[in-house]
């Protein structure tokens, strides 16, 4: 009979794994947004990418419903903590929420459904990172003025994030999040299942 | 020398001072830090906000650290107001956004970096769970705290056997070949997050930690006056720096 509630080992593995994801957010995120407004966009779509292969490893050594939300809470809450956007925060709580209760039931879990729900994640983190520039413009760009950034990079920002380019750029999240996925699990049956670690 | 008794020994502890506050009131404070650092904006009150970070982390028996990280923060400002009168083109803009970002983050990194330390890990499991967390909240909090520095470790050594097999040993050979980079740093950083989770799970529970029932630590942990006291005078020190910033003083541009 198999076990669907997270026991002590799952928690702290979800831990150990969630810290490195966040600590792969900050380094990517703060890379990004040096580089200037056109990748500042796409941060989301990158971070998406590197955290897959270590969402894939999580989802496949804790195929339990309750993993994926616990790390989306954690790292919306430290985020909240570093002082972005409270968006970016919801968004990825409830993303992960999402990602978990639509997709992981308690069926047997194929690597089908892992990809569609980290996917489904990174798209709606995408869309709570970036959509503030767009939905709450004014208060936003007020924010990041009086922060001392200078204003041609708030026009940047401006430029990048009109309707076209925003659909783009959410589209992107999705695909990002499909991409990560497979990058991971492509090296997860590399690597670890043949290191016997899966 | 006198034997201590094993009471002595267990009181004898590292930490004084604000270090012996209780784990949940410096997670107010930190996250009441959080908040209200991305609402301030002034020079003038910014700096204030720093030197209260500095003066509470000093008396916390970490002074070298609060010390180290006022002087950075009091160069990396005088850099940027620096900046405002030179300006080359593309390299202006970057170092801009990157002293910003990093000014804004040096008053958490320092205070979440003392908090880390300062805190027993027991204190901070009993303290959660008094706070009436339930058991999926507190251990995976507990472990990323714990395994934060660890990572700093790990990384070193992949880093120096990367170093001795020659495979992308220079910084612009890691910058250069991203994908590579990614592959050799962050597998065998996940083989050893595994291999750590698993020996943490084993010790932990042989410690009991799966039992839901209630915990009781070494050291007391109570939320008293003296948290009380010192959410307080947070909160005064806050709306301090508030009124301070809407008035003219605010807007006084301090480095020149």
């Amino acid at each position: 009979m198999k076990n669907t509630k997270l026991g002590g080992k799952d928690l702290i593995l979800t831990g150990a794994l969630t810290a490195l994801m966040f600590v792969i957010y900050m380094i990517v995120s703060i890379a990004m947004s040096l580089a200037g407004p056109v990748t500042n966009v796409f941060y989301p779509a990158a971070v998406s990418i590197f955290n897959g292969i270590v969402m894939m490893l999580l989802l496949a050594k804790v195929p339990k419903r309750g993993a994926m939300s616990i790390a989306g809470i954690i790292q919306g809450l430290l985020t909240f903590l570093v002082g972005a956007f409270w968006t970016v925060g919801t968004g990825l709580i409830v993303g992960g929420l999402l990602a978990d209760f639509l997709i992981i039931g308690n069926k047997k879990i194929s690597t089908k459904k892992m990809i569609a729900a980290y996917s489904v994640f990174s798209g709606i983190f995408t869309f709570g990172a970036i959509s503030p520039m767009k939905i709450f413009r004014d208060a936003f760009m007020e924010l990041t003025l009086k922060n001392g950034i200078s204003q041609e990079y708030v026009d940047g920002l401006i430029k990048m994030t009109e309707w076209p380019m925003l659909t783009i750029i959410i589209v992107t999240g999705f695909v990002c999040g499909l991409i990560g996925g497979l990058i991971g699990l492509k090296v997860l049956k590399k690597h670890f299942v043949k290191a016997g670690l899966v | 020398m006198r034997k201590m008794t094993v009471r002595e020994k267990i009181n004898a502890v590292s930490f004084h001072g604000t270090a012996r506050l209780d784990p949940r009131c410096k997670l107010i404070m930190l996250m009441i830090l959080g908040l209200i650092s991305f609402f301030i904006n002034g020079d003038i009150p910014y700096l204030m906000l720093m030197l209260g970070v500095t003066i509470f982390v000093c008396f916390g028996s970490a002074s070298r650290w609060g010390i180290k990280m006022l002087a950075f923060y009091i160069v990396i400002s005088y850099l940027n107001t620096c900046l405002q009168y030179v300006s080359v083109p593309v390299v202006s803009l970057l170092m801009g956004i990157f002293g910003v970002t990093i000014l804004k983050m040096i008053p958490i990194i320092t205070l979440a970096r003392w908090v880390l330390k300062s805190t027993y890990m027991d204190e901070l499991t009993v303290a959660l769970e008094r706070a009436g967390m339930p058991l999926t909240v507190i251990i995976p909090f507990v472990v990323m705290f714990r395994y934060i520095p660890t990572l700093g470790i790990e990384y070193k050594m992949i880093r120096n056997t990367m170093k001795i097999r020659g495979v992308n040993d220079t910084f612009l050979k890691v910058i250069m070949h991203p994908f590579t980079t990614v592959e050799y740093i962050l597998v065998p950083l996940l083989m050893r997050c595994l291999k750590v989770s698993d020996e943490l799970a084993a010790s932990g529970t042989t410690r009991g930690m799966e039992r839901e029932n209630k915990r009781y630590c070494l050291i007391k942990v109570e939320f008293g006056f003296k948290e009380y006291a010192a959410i307080l005078v947070l909160g005064i020190y806050v709306v301090l720096l508030f009124l301070l910033d809407r008035s003219s003083v605010g807007q006084y541009a301090f480095w020149r």
